[in-house]
């Protein structure tokens, strides 16, 4: 820091650059060496064996549908209270980035998505196993997932403070452009009915503002309920809409066995590899900078990536009907994001998301504070962090590529037996985060909607982006409208040039959906 | 099998938008009429955007049953009849499991639970069902309770 400092001076003074120069080289070096001694520590047995729990423990998570990353930090935190503080961070950590890895499986196989970042590689992922061809699916989820999470190392490791510095910048106002942007992708979700598909994000909107008014404390849709002041959290909602929704669905179908079907060749040849190759590479640089910004979940940018990949398509209409883009994208950007999360996190103390948030808190019960400071005078200690990143990558692809048979087999259990398991993992997960029963009759008022709008062709898409997005959005609004008044959109040209990219998105997703067939559309909301 | 009933379903739903959009337009106009944005320094105030929502949501649901409200011949999808049953009981159980969890604790009511449901689909023999429901109900006991520290509310055993 001192350096840095000694730096800026003898540019202000006009003074010669050279000892600027000599001093940037030896900085760069020493990250160099940090970032060496950090991978150097992380092979030592117990570290490697710290990660690789937390890799397959995250892999696990991801794989069973109701339990995300967050519900399982949640819970494994008082068990991480009784070991070594670096070693439970690299289990946590890997845990986090793991369920990105394994939140495809289930996805891709039965159409359960593990984990909220996962929801948007069913729309391809599942039509694709329905063609035979889900080892492809799961091989460039798997490759998208290990591009996108070495490419985040690499971030953290090297050009990582910068972009965060970039980022900080960011006010309410360009938030609010950022999520009104994000928003346009509520009609690309729709299906058949844009209607249908507004009514669904309104509605997210809506059951998003339940509970008391962050700014002013107001209670909103309460209506005298001490469950309801609390609103609703994301867990407990997604875990119904999704999971029992989809056990349930199952039960009634009679379902024998959730995944009959051979996984099929696992790696895409040809022009397949190369567009999928290539939708990874767009989704991770999409995730990166994205997962920079506070509420930027994989969940969120999940979406926009898969959005996103539809515009930019030549056959946007395909989408939904077994696109090998639509899973690398998507995959590879909440690996990115999920990966991203840990730069604001160490170098800011910022938590992006709620699965950082949770790190923040296990940080913050071993005595260490996440910030600049973590760089000096517990060096080691986030050096072997951002290390373990790169080894925990390694282990994830082995774990999900020669092992991915391993995890489909949970998948090939009889229904009549994995049924009620997985819906007994949901209650549990929609308990885990607040400890509360009330979060229990959420999740299977929940389940009942997400029944309801399977059978009635509803996309659930819009319902989980209007939720998640929803208090962003408003919190992002209100705090422009404060900071400049109704017309600060006009003083910040980032958040102008935003809004006017929403419009002109707006135009053409509405172009986009008449070209396309009505049939594949309904099939594409009944996936969403 | 196709009939013309189809529009009723579109009715309703596009009726429980417009209801929805009521309830919320009446909650967002008492926060706007109730709160003083100026004193808060809040120009929207907590009413504000959800009037917008509350208002995008109404229109949607008109709009909704002007285009797809009108009769149409379109295929139902129909569901058997032990489908409805494997249905209705699998939410019912549900139900009573969240129930039976403050009554009886986590560990019964997850062991009741785990037998209805392996009997809703449509596992047969009552000694899998019962073993399978102990080891199981013993297992998430473990995991959640002992190791992952949940408090569930405490049951009559547990």
């Amino acid at each position: 820091m001192r350096q840095l400092a000694d730096e800026t001076t003898f540019r202000n003074r006009g003074l010669d650059p050279a000892p600027d120069e000599r001093i940037g080289k030896i900085a760069r070096r020493l990250q160099q060496m940090d970032l060496i001694n950090g991978i150097a520590n992380v092979f030592t047995p117990i570290y490697l064996l710290y990660c690789f729990a937390g890799c397959a423990l995250g892999t696990l998570v991801g794989v069973l549908p109701g339990l995300g990353p967050a519900s399982t930090l949640a819970i494994l935190l008082p068990i991480t209270m009784h070991l070594d503080p670096l070693g439970s961070i690299i289990m946590l950590s890997g845990l986090t980035y793991g369920a990105a890895y394994g939140g495809s499986t289930t996805s891709i196989l039965v159409n359960i998505p593990g984990e909220l970042g996962s929801v948007p590689t069913c729309f391809d992922g599942f039509p694709m196993t329905k063609q035979g061809r889900a080892g492809e699916a799961l091989w460039i989820a798997a490759v998208g997932s290990f591009i996108a999470g070495t490419f985040g190392a690499i971030m953290i490791s090297i050009m990582g403070p910068g972009i965060a510095k970039f980022a900080l910048r960011f006010g309410p106002t360009e938030y609010f452009g950022l999520i009104f942007f994000s928003m346009t992708a509520l009609v690309s979700l729709s299906g058949t009915s844009i209607a249908k598909g507004l009514g669904a994000g309104f509605a997210g909107i809506l059951l998003s503002c339940v509970g008391v008014d962050m700014m002013t404390g107001i209670p909103r849709f309460t209506y005298g309920s001490v469950g309801l002041m609390n609103g609703f959290d994301y867990i407990p909602v997604i875990i119904g809409l999704f999971g029992i929704g989809e056990v349930i669905l199952n039960a009634e179908q009679g379902l024998g066995q959730i995944y009959t079907g051979k996984i099929g060749k696992m790696m895409p040849r040809g022009e397949e590899l190369k567009k999928g190759l290539k939708a990874a590479v767009r989704g991770t640089l999409l995730g990166f900078p994205l997962g920079l910004l506070p509420g930027m979940t994989p969940g969120v940018v999940a979406f926009i990536a898969y959005d996103i990949e539809k515009k930019v398509s030549k056959y946007p209409e395909k989408f939904g009907t077994g696109v090998i883009e639509g899973v690398a994208s998507v995959e590879s950007a909440n690996n990115a994001t999920a990966q991203a999360g840990f730069l604001p996190l160490l170098v800011f103390g910022l938590p992006t998301g709620p699965a950082p948030a949770i790190i923040l808190a296990a940080l913050m019960i071993y005595g260490l504070q996440p910030g600049p400071v973590l760089f000096t005078v517990n060096k080691t200690f986030a050096w072997t962090i951002i290390g373990s990143m790169y080894i925990g990558n390694v282990m994830l692809l082995i774990l999900n590529l020669p092992l991915v048979g391993l995890w489909a087999r949970i998948s090939t259990i009889p229904y009549k037996y994995l049924g009620p398991t997985v819906l007994a993992i949901c209650i549990a997960g929609a308990y885990s985060v607040r400890n509360t029963m009330f979060d229990l009759w959420v999740a299977l008022a929940a389940g009942v909607v997400g029944y309801l709008m399977r059978k009635r062709h509803w996309p659930m898409g819009p319902l989980i982006l209007g939720f998640i997005l929803g208090p962003m959005m408003e919190q992002a609004l209100r705090q422009s409208f404060a900071s400049g008044g109704p017309t600060v959109f006009f003083h910040r040209p980032i958040a102008l040039v935003l809004l006017a990219a929403a419009a002109v998105v707006l135009v053409f997703s509405f172009r986009a959906l008449k070209r396309v067939p009505k049939e594949i559309l309904e099939s594409d909301s009944d996936l969403k | 099998m196709t009939r013309t009933m189809v529009n009723r379903g579109v009715w309703v739903e596009g009726l429980l938008l417009v209801i929805l959009g009521l309830v919320s337009l009446a909650e967002s106009t008492r926060l706007v009429l109730y709160t003083d944005p100026n004193l808060l320094r809040d120009w929207l105030g907590p009413g504000y955007y959800l009037l917008v929502i509350s208002i995008g949501l109404l229109a949607t649901g008109i709009v909704y049953i002007h285009n797809h409200g009108r009769a149409q011949t379109v295929a139902r999808e129909a569901t058997g009849g032990d489908g409805r049953h494997r249905l209705i009981a699998s939410f019912a159980t549900c139900a009573l499991y969240l129930v039976l969890i403050e009554v009886i604790g986590y560990l019964l009511a997850t062991f009741v639970f785990f037998v209805s449901m392996f009997t809703i689909v449509g596992l047969r023999s009552w000694v899998h069902k019962l073993v399978l429901g102990m080891v199981l109900s013993g297992i998430f006991y473990i995991v959640f309770v002992k190791y992952g520290g949940m408090t569930f509310p405490r049951g009559i055993v547990f």
